[in-house]
């Protein structure tokens, strides 16, 4: 899923608003999963960047073989026990999908038992409550593991564009300048999703001809970039680029270094592995 | 060429062996907490040293099924404490079942309707689990147990017997079998029953059989075996029995009970607490524990317990003085009993054998 020339626009399922991105690849949201089978019918299959499912748990999912080789996001709450996902857990195996969990505790030990079991998984290093050390530790288990298991997000994203210095992690999550524009039912458009609930918009869908996107992303990053110029924070960070310096603004809150430096220590690793064919 | 006989029967001998560790499952402990108290229990030195709250980690549990795996051992035993008192205890099963293991739980059969509702799911949905799920019970004797106790074992034996292998600890001489026979024509439970002598736990003080005792043991087992053999049961010897507690007309008996699998060596099964130590076998379990984690693979645990308990036989032939000189000792057909019994009589004699070990 790179991205780095294409205009991605992330949008609600609505005709109305699918119908004013013209020939654009399309991330489509949705908080049903009943809805991702009109969403693949909606959509031809060349402009589909995405489907991004917003639901609550993995074992109270109904996955449908219909959906296999669909490009599925989901974004769930939790994974939920493991015995309630087991009549699903084959479909799961076998599908394209990948299962995003906000990075507490319980989900980061969920996404390492799915991973085991070759379910390809994610985690969101956005929010709040993020448990560094138990990433550090699955991220040694992603790494090092020597039985095979699938991949887990971002951990598979930053060994795979490890050498490559515009990668940012956050595309995974449609969260990058000058790639994803973030849209709503109005036909609104924003640079991320929390500008896009913030109400701060760059133009609308009708008027889009008149937004110089590379000139708001720039300018976006640049006002993100201000804070690198002292001597802390992200300017101390080896992950600051992967990242895409994310937490630029609240250094403070931030915790993510030592988990970085893993990561990074962990892709470092991986790729003198692939090179030397270990 | 040739090879000559000597190293032609010690390469038989090691093959034996190599055969034997190949069935070595991996126990591991889910957790110390029991719902019973029995006077013999082999796993009351780690449930009264450890912390009783601790309890095998989802985390532990991926990492022993990847060290399993990469040694190609597809079995492993859920042990306590009482398992089903886990609170992931079905989702374990499930897991492991999935990642291709298949699975023995040696359990009291009394748990909880949840357990029990979470058991018939896993049954119901995880593909194999009827042929890779199966349950040991050590029964106790109904005429010694809490009649409350009772009901509830023979309520899972009610429901879960076709899945499940009696098994009995004989810890005194007057022990009756008849119950065990009952309960497996009564619940349909398979038609095997492990009999487990009991042996004393370092550094504990458990009901066990002593050395002397145990002729007298073998000969009220013996004369089970017209039972066995007319009920369509097999009896299935633990470790810890002596080859020479048996006549040779006895064994030839034991050998038709049997289908000749009776084994008398030590197959040093491989124990994992809560905490992530491993130790060869429950009576050892006070001494040469060691971090899991200081393993690469499960056949390098497994050699470096084996190893241990080669050691003690070193300094010790057997339980007995005659065991040094036996023959069938040195042919690899007897182990010359527990080597709980030999460390014990080793550590009586103070440090300078037991340092060698």
């Amino acid at each position: 899923m790179t991205t780095a020339t294409k205009r991605v626009f992330v949008v609600p399922f609505n005709e109305a608003v699918l119908g004013k991105t013209g020939s654009h690849p399309v991330a489509v949201r949705t908080n049903d999963p009943g809805e991702i089978s009109r969403i693949a019918a909606s959509v031809s299959a060349d402009r589909l960047h995405c489907i991004e499912v917003s639901s609550d748990s993995l074992a109270g999912l109904d996955f449908k073989k219909e959906w296999l080789a669909l490009p599925l996001v989901f974004r769930l709450k939790r994974a939920g026990r493991l015995l309630d996902s087991i009549p699903a857990l084959e479909t799961l195996r076998g599908a394209a999908a990948r299962f995003y969990f906000p990075a507490t505790p319980e989900n980061i030990t969920a996404a390492r038992v799915l991973s085991s079991l070759m379910v390809k998984t994610g985690l969101l290093l956005d929010g709040e409550g993020a448990d560094w050390d138990a990433l550090e530790d699955l991220v040694v288990y992603d790494s090092c593991g020597k039985v095979p298991h699938s991949s887990v997000e971002p951990f598979r994203y930053v060994y795979a564009e490890y050498k490559n210095r515009q990668a940012d992690y956050n595309e995974l999550y449609l969260e990058k300048e000058g790639t994803f524009y973030h849209c709503d039912a109005q036909g609104n458009v924003a640079l991320s999703g929390a500008a896009l609930a913030g109400g701060d918009f760059i133009g609308t869908l009708d008027k889009a001809d008149a937004i110089d996107f590379s000139a708001c992303s720039l300018a976006a990053r640049e006002k993100r970039r201000a804070p690198l110029l002292k001597f802390e924070g992200c300017a101390v960070c080896p992950g600051w680029l992967a990242c895409g310096y994310r937490n630029s603004a609240k250094p403070e809150t931030c915790g993510m270094k030592p988990f970085m430096t893993a990561l990074l220590d962990a892709a470092e690793q991986v790729n003198k592995n692939a090179d030397h064919n270990i | 060429m040739r090879r000559g006989g000597r190293s032609a029967a010690a390469a038989r001998r090691n093959r034996g062996r190599q055969d034997e560790e190949k069935h070595n499952m991996p126990n591991i402990l889910l957790t110390q907490k029991c719902v019973r108290s029995c006077p013999y229990c082999f796993a009351k030195k780690q449930m009264n040293d450890g912390d009783s709250g601790e309890i095998i980690k989802w985390e532990d549990m991926v990492y022993l099924a990847d060290l399993f795996s990469r040694g190609g051992c597809r079995e492993m035993r859920f042990l306590g404490g009482e398992p089903t008192l886990h609170p992931a205890f079905a989702d374990f099963l499930a897991y492991s079942l999935t990642r291709g293991f298949s699975v023995t739980v040696f359990s009291s059969g009394i748990m909880s309707d949840k357990v029990k509702e979470d058991l018939r799911r896993v049954y119901k949905t995880v593909p194999q689990a009827d042929k890779n799920v199966s349950f040991l019970c050590n029964l106790n004797d109904p005429e010694l147990s809490p009649p409350a106790e009772n009901k509830r074992v023979e309520e899972f034996l009610e429901e879960f017997g076709a899945w499940v292998m009696p098994g009995f600890n004989i810890y005194r001489k007057d022990f009756s079998l008849d119950f065990l026979f009952r309960y497996i024509n009564r619940y349909g439970l398979r038609r095997s029953i492990r009999l487990g002598l009991t042996h004393p736990i370092l550094g504990e003080s458990n009901s066990f059989i002593a050395i002397p005792e145990m002729q007298g043991i073998v000969d009220r087992l013996l004369g089970y075996l017209p039972q066995f053999n007319q009920q369509d049961v097999v009896p299935g010897l633990d470790c810890g029995f002596p080859m020479c507690l048996f006549s040779d007309s006895q064994l030839g008996q034991l050998y038709k009970a049997t289908k000749g699998s009776q084994r008398f060596t030590c197959g040093v099964p491989l124990d994992i607490g809560p905490d992530m130590t491993a130790w060869g076998c429950f009576p050892l379990s006070a001494t040469h524990r060691k971090s899991v984690y200081e393993f690469d693979d499960y056949n390098q645990m497994t050699e470096y317990f084996t190893t241990f308990a080669q050691d003690i036989r070193k300094e010790a032939g057997g339980i007995y003085e005659k065991c040094d000189a036996c023959t069938w000792r040195k042919k690899g057909m007897c182990d010359g009993g527990c080597a709980a019994h030999m460390l014990r009589e080793i550590a009586k004699e103070g440090g300078v054998r037991a340092f060698k070990i």
